[in-house]
């Protein structure tokens, strides 16, 4: 009894070593990356792939080539057809034009000077979006808006080439590039006050061509974007507005399944 | 236990092993750390605030409100107005969404439109709206009601919201600034009078005529009052003066007090004053209740202690004093008690304000024969900041959201010193000269006007 024990285990064991060694090793599913994606132009796509971003994540399998190209390539299932912004603008609903509160359009005899009082009147309500879901991002035009600003990669193409051959300092080489693309739209937080924490995390999907797969979110999002402190708002949505406005990134595409996802960790007090 | 109950379970523990690592392949994502990031300003584009009527004095309001606020956020250093001339899209209706993508491609990142309709009653809304361009979000939408010659102020009060939205802390553009206009009379004397005016330089009055010279001004926490040191009774007294109602009055009494009195400075909350005063031939500061109208000493040293100045909370005062030798920066509880010296650097410590933010004290600092003027930590810990340096600096007053700083400049010319009146962030950046009609000095800001 006690030898079948020891060979079921042995055997057990071995066999979850081995398989997890099979699926562990990111070197397994890279070589097969590597030898796929090559033929990708990438040059074509770019028109083409501005996919709405309210499409959902795609699954977080690591095999999928064949139909990861199809799909860039013809601009096929465009998940919600919007309308194009030029053609007919959106109808916001209109503010309350009345104050919506009684108490604030009185005068209030404080003035030293002879003006009248304006009082802040209600916030008009922020206009809502027609659709029930967030807005999100027209890649379209962003890619369009920012197809100028992409001159300025040769920093980066050097890094590429250095690192071409280097597998195992791949991964810190892609993190320090991504973060010397998005530091170049980051507005410190420097002029907050010093004590405050402003640390945000936003959450990054990139499509093969670098450019934004979806619109980032920001991890804790209702509680920053809601925050009391203004300063910490204002820090999610710097970050936001980075991550979108350096959009596309210059990342080597035979990595990209390391970079598919980015978890942008931006904290410009960090070092003071 | 037994072989039975046991490899189920090992099992299972090797697969959920072999699950969480295959998912933790397939969907780490690449953590990136950014700890860096630029002070660029934000470009920001405002256009024409457009008419919601038929008045035409809502085209013009709309421009000049849009001017206005272009100036104020332009001149913060934060911001970067867009040339109205890049424009592509032309709003007519801010109550549709702004096609984006033209405001991106002329690199817009936040937009701002507004809307002035004048009604029957000669009221007017002012209705704005600050977007995002890149989240394609809307920030902001508010409206004011006001009388349609109060354009200017809600042009500051639309500043301000803006300001505060995009940068998270309160805006400065709806403030008023008390100065000393400096002149020269007839037989070659200074002339020194008080002067005000919005933060932007518009709408300036005199507050004192020539018959008397008036230095140093300082704003209640209302904004509704100043103290300022008066010539009028022949020796440097200092003064109450009521901005609302033009009503003067001298804090002390002059024939039962011996010597002169300074700068005066308001409690942030409470009816008082701290004030320096000479008494027996040295200057000690004083707690002024304005209620009682009584006199309390808070400091005895033999040396000078001049120039006291709150902390936000009302709690500490921060002062000059040559206690040391050679004049320096201390911090004692508002009753008096602990004081603590702050400075400790060469030269010359003097006339320190404590920020509005409470972080921060301002100073002016004199070394062989420069003047600076320098931030240093309220509690004296971390090196100071020197901002800017010059022929002569004096008088530094704080922006009421404790992010610039007035002060007065002296540049040699050929008939003696030249004084104005400049503003520098706390950064070192963005000085400007304050744009003041003539030579002035002695700036005092006033806080948020509500």
């Amino acid at each position: 009894m006690r030898q079948i024990l020891g060979v079921l285990l042995s055997v057990i064991l071995h066999a979850g070593v081995v398989g997890s060694a099979l699926v562990y090793f990111p070197a397994a599913s890279r070589l097969i990356n590597e030898t796929v994606v090559i033929p990708v132009d990438l040059v074509t796509i770019s028109d083409i792939n501005n996919v709405r971003a309210s499409r959902p994540e795609p699954e977080p399998e690591p095999e999928p080539e064949p139909e990861a190209l199809p799909e860039e390539i013809e601009p096929e299932p465009e998940p919600e057809p919007e309308p194009e912004l030029e053609a007919e603008p959106e109808i916001i609903p209109p503010a309350p034009t009345e104050e919506p509160e009684p108490e604030p359009v009185e005068p209030e005899p404080v003035e030293p000077e002879p003006d009248p009082e304006p009082e802040p009147v209600e916030p008009a309500p922020a206009p809502e979006p027609r659709r029930p879901e967030p807005q999100r991002l027209d890649l379209g035009d962003l890619s369009q808006a920012l197809t100028q600003n992409r001159a300025r990669g040769e920093a980066d193409q050097g890094e590429t080439r250095n690192a071409a051959g280097a597998g195992t300092a791949m991964t810190a080489t892609l993190q320090s590039m991504a973060a010397s693309q998005i530091q170049r739209c980051v507005r410190s937080n420097l002029d907050a006050p010093a004590s405050m924490d402003l640390a945000v995390v936003v959450r990054v999907s990139l499509d093969r061509d670098g450019s934004l797969a979806s619109a980032p979110v920001l991890a804790d999002e209702r509680r920053i974007l809601n925050s009391t402190n203004p300063f910490l708002r204002v820090a999610g949505e710097r970050a936001l507005r980075a991550v979108i406005e350096c959009a596309p990134y210059q990342l080597p595409p035979q990595n990209y399944q390391e970079w598919r996802r980015l978890e942008v960790n931006i904290d410009t007090q960090a070092r003071r | 236990m037994t072989v039975t109950s046991f490899l189920p379970r090992l099992a299972a523990a090797i697969g959920a092993l072999v699950l969480i690592a295959s998912l933790a392949q397939a969907q780490a994502p690449l953590r990136v750390d950014v700890t860096e990031g630029h002070l660029d300003p934000l470009p920001i584009a405002v256009t024409d605030f457009v008419p919601g009527g038929n008045d035409p004095r809502e085209v013009t309001n709309g421009a000049e409100i849009a001017r206005v606020v272009t100036n104020n956020l332009g001149n913060t250093g934060l911001f970067a107005p867009v040339a109205p001339e890049a424009f592509i899209e032309e709003i007519t209706d801010i109550d549709l969404r702004p096609r984006f993508g033209d405001w991106r491609v002329i690199d817009a990142s936040a937009l701002l439109v507004g809307r002035v309709t004048i009604d029957q009653d000669d009221r007017m809304v002012v209705a704005f709206r600050l977007w995002d361009t890149a989240t394609e979000q809307q920030m902001l939408g508010l409206q004011f009601v006001t009388s349609p010659d109060n354009w200017r102020r809600i042009a500051h009060k639309v500043s301000d919201a803006v300001y505060q939205r995009l940068t998270g802390e309160e805006g400065y553009f709806d403030t008023r600034i008390v100065y000393v206009s400096e002149g020269i009379g007839p037989d070659g004397e200074p002339i020194r009078r008080l002067a005000a005016m919005d933060q932007d330089g518009a709408n300036p009055s005199f507050l004192t005529d020539r018959s008397y010279m008036a230095l140093l001004p300082n704003y209640s926490p209302n904004a509704q009052q100043i103290t300022y040191v008066s010539f009028r009774d022949g020796q440097a007294t200092s003064y109450l003066y009521d901005l609302e109602t033009g009503r003067q009055e001298a804090l002390f009494d002059q024939r039962a007090n011996e010597g002169q009195s300074l700068s005066a400075r308001f409690h942030p909350t409470a009816p008082e004053l701290v004030v320096s005063a000479e008494r027996r031939g040295g200057h000690d500061l004083f707690r002024f209740d304005l209620r009682a109208r009584t006199l309390s000493q808070l400091t005895t040293h033999p040396s000078d202690d001049v120039e006291p100045s709150y902390s936000p909370d009302g709690e500490q005062v921060v002062f000059s004093s040559s206690r040391s030798g050679q004049s320096q920066l201390y911090v004692m509880n508002a009753d008096g008690t602990d004081p603590v010296r702050i400075t400790f650097g060469e030269g010359r410590y003097t006339t320190p304000v404590w920020s509005p933010r409470g972080d921060l004290i301002a100073f002016t600092k004199q070394l062989q024969g420069r003047f600076m003027l320098g931030v240093v930590a309220a509690d004296g810990s971390g090196e100071e900041r020197i901002l800017y340096e010059g022929y002569f600096v004096d008088t530094p007053a704080w922006s009421p959201n404790g992010r610039v700083i007035l002060f007065t400049r002296g540049d040699a010319s050929r008939d003696g010193t030249r004084y104005s009146i400049w503003s520098v962030d706390l950064a070192g950046f963005n000085l400007r000269r304050l744009p003041t009609q003539g030579a002035a000095s002695d700036p005092a800001w006033s806080p948020l006007i509500d």
